[in-house]
């Protein structure tokens, strides 16, 4: 266990040193900023002036977008470093000649790498908590449900992103990454959903998208999910099966991660 | 006791290419063994391969009795690779702990003073490694080596790129490792310095191994007898030459060329009529490079 920590926080310590995480933090931060700006206590749309509730479930969802997208980018950046920065510079030999296996390096990895994303987003969700409560007067906690929903996205495109870079540069599984979740954001599109089960689509149309289900995680609907956590902190029963699906998957795509990195020559 | 490297018929292949060939060799415990070879020859794949970097295409081999499949065969085990590459924002201190951290060991904060203090960076401890010098790398290195106390030593090419000081404080540090009954496993290409520290070495050649044993018992013996004395007269050497007319001279060095004879006594006799001292007298052998050239240039 102690070789383990050691590994996550020597992770931890590495990512941030890196000045493209305080880029994204710094254009996070100020896209939160404006984004606050605009909600105040006295709203009104349409004519209609909006109860401070109503005012917080709009920052809510604005902040939720906002949060999750850089916390995307923040993840794909480390995720496309977590090994391949190890063996192009060596440095993993002083590292897999200790008495330690490389699953638990790579877990040691991934906790690492994971921890930093939780730590950025949550700075960024709580700055804008802070920015809320300073311009709305509302405290509302509901974005920090939202920001444990979009971990488990983010964990998801972390282990997808790190399993390529045993397959492909880094580079290419980066943008795999971010194909990946936006092809997840397009299969979760209800009306597209409808129409490519429909008999109306051919069945080539029909098997494409029901391969696709099986094989990309529905991240939209947990993105959806956390969205709705954020605004309105409470989960219907039904939601609970994309998370455990979205889960499964993070599962899934560890285990592969650490056969093809144990039987991988360095 | 248990061999402290055991190889046993290990291959290593990359695609086509067999960089390690069939190899099989045991070093005993105690005991610092040599590792030579020509560059490519498949050292660094055999380590590699040891030390659970590359996985054998066929072939078993063992560190201190566990096999290289099982991580513990690395936990009494200190590496240093040819070229170190150490994080570089972790300052030295943070560096050991970090290595120390891995290898499982207790009392980090005094254990990192004194491998610091020993391998001299106690005054660049708080210094980022990114600042180190070649040098200082290497000492790094050898630090987070020795940091578990390991029984056995692997290093490859300790000196390369040092200055004659820090080659030096390497090489003493082998050889004190050495005195405490540890294992030092060296691939190097100074021959120098395996000459001086090695007990037996072996010679790889294009993958395969061309030559184990102790230098002594390899190198060649040549025909010729090495007499170093006080100081060289024309009347020693013309009495010299009346044995062999195949005399060199190097400063107060002689070779005397004997074709095979025994002339150990009759050059005892004329040395000591001519009134000149002898120093010493030896058979001389071959050199470490003279064997290595020899053996590289054979067929392997």
């Amino acid at each position: 266990m102690k070789s383990l920590f050691a590994i996550a926080s020597n992770t931890f310590y590495e990512n941030i040193q890196n000045k493209v995480l305080y880029i994204f933090l710094g254009l996070a931060g100020l896209f939160l900023f404006i984004s606050s700006c605009m909600f105040s206590g006295q709203m009104n749309v349409n004519g209609q002036v909006l109860d401070p509730r109503q005012v917080v479930g709009f920052a809510s969802s604005v902040a939720y977008g906002l949060v999750t997208f850089f916390g995307l980018l923040i993840t794909i950046m480390l995720s496309m470093g977590i090994l391949p920065g190890e063996l192009e510079s060596g440095s993993i030999v002083f590292q897999l000649t200790r008495p330690i296996g490389r699953s638990r390096f790579l877990l040691g990895k991934l906790l690492g790498a994971f921890y930093t994303i939780a730590v950025a987003t949550f700075a960024l969700t709580s700055g804008y908590y802070l920015l809320l409560a300073a311009r709305a007067r509302v405290f509302y906690p509901g974005l920090y449900f939202g920001w444990a929903l979009a971990l488990l996205d983010l964990a998801v495109m972390l282990l997808f992103v790190a399993l390529f870079t045993l397959l492909v540069p880094r580079v290419v599984a980066g943008l795999f990454g971010f194909l990946m979740f936006f092809a997840s954001l397009i299969i979760g599109i209800e009306p597209l959903k409808q129409y490519c089960l429909s008999d109306q689509a051919k069945l080539p149309t029909r098997a494409i998208f029901i391969i696709s289900s099986v094989f990309i995680p529905h991240l939209e609907d947990l993105w959806s999910i956390g969205k709705g956590l954020a605004t309105r902190a409470s989960l219907a029963p039904l939601e609970l099966l994309p998370i455990l699906y979205v889960a499964l998957y993070a599962m899934a795509l560890a285990n592969i991660a650490l056969v093809l990195f144990q039987k991988r020559d360095l | 006791m248990p061999s402290a490297i055991s190889i046993t018929n290990l291959t290593k292949r990359f695609g086509a290419v067999t960089a390690v060939q069939d190899l099989s060799l045991e070093v005993e415990q105690g005991e610092v063994f040599g590792f030579l070879g020509p560059n490519g020859a498949g050292k660094t794949t055999t380590l590699r391969v040891l030390l659970g970097l590359l996985f054998p295409t066929s072939g078993t081999a063992r560190l201190l009795d566990i096999s290289i499949t099982d991580p513990r065969s690395r936990a009494r085990v200190g590496y240093l690779p040819e070229t170190p590459s150490i994080k570089r924002f972790l300052t030295a201190e943070e560096y050991l702990t970090y290595s120390a951290m891995l290898a499982g060991v207790d009392g980090l904060p005094e254990k990192v003073a004194t491998l610091l203090a020993t391998v001299g960076l106690t005054d660049a401890r708080k210094r980022r490694v990114g600042e180190f010098s070649k040098g200082m790398l290497q000492r790094l290195g050898l630090a987070q080596a020795l940091i578990s106390d390991p029984d056995l030593l692997i290093l490859d090419e300790p000196t390369a790129g040092l200055d004659p000081i820090a080659h030096k404080e390497i090489r003493d540090l082998i050889l004190a490792q050495k005195g405490k009954g540890k294992t030092v496993f060296l691939s190097s290409h100074l021959l120098s310095d395996v000459e001086r520290t090695c007990d037996r070495i072996a010679i790889l050649n294009q993958g395969r191994l061309q030559k184990l044993g102790r230098i002594q018992d390899l190198a060649e013996v040549r025909e010729r007898l090495k007499l170093t004395v006080s100081e060289v007269s024309e009347s020693l050497l013309s009495s010299l030459r009346q044995l062999s007319p195949a005399l060199t001279v190097d400063r107060n060095i002689l070779y005397l060329d004997t074709q095979g004879r025994d002339l150990s006594e009759e050059v005892i006799k004329h040395v000591k009529a001519s009134g000149v001292k002898l120093l010493s007298m030896e058979v001389e052998r071959e050199s470490l490079e003279d064997l290595f050239y020899r053996t590289v240039k054979e067929k392997p």
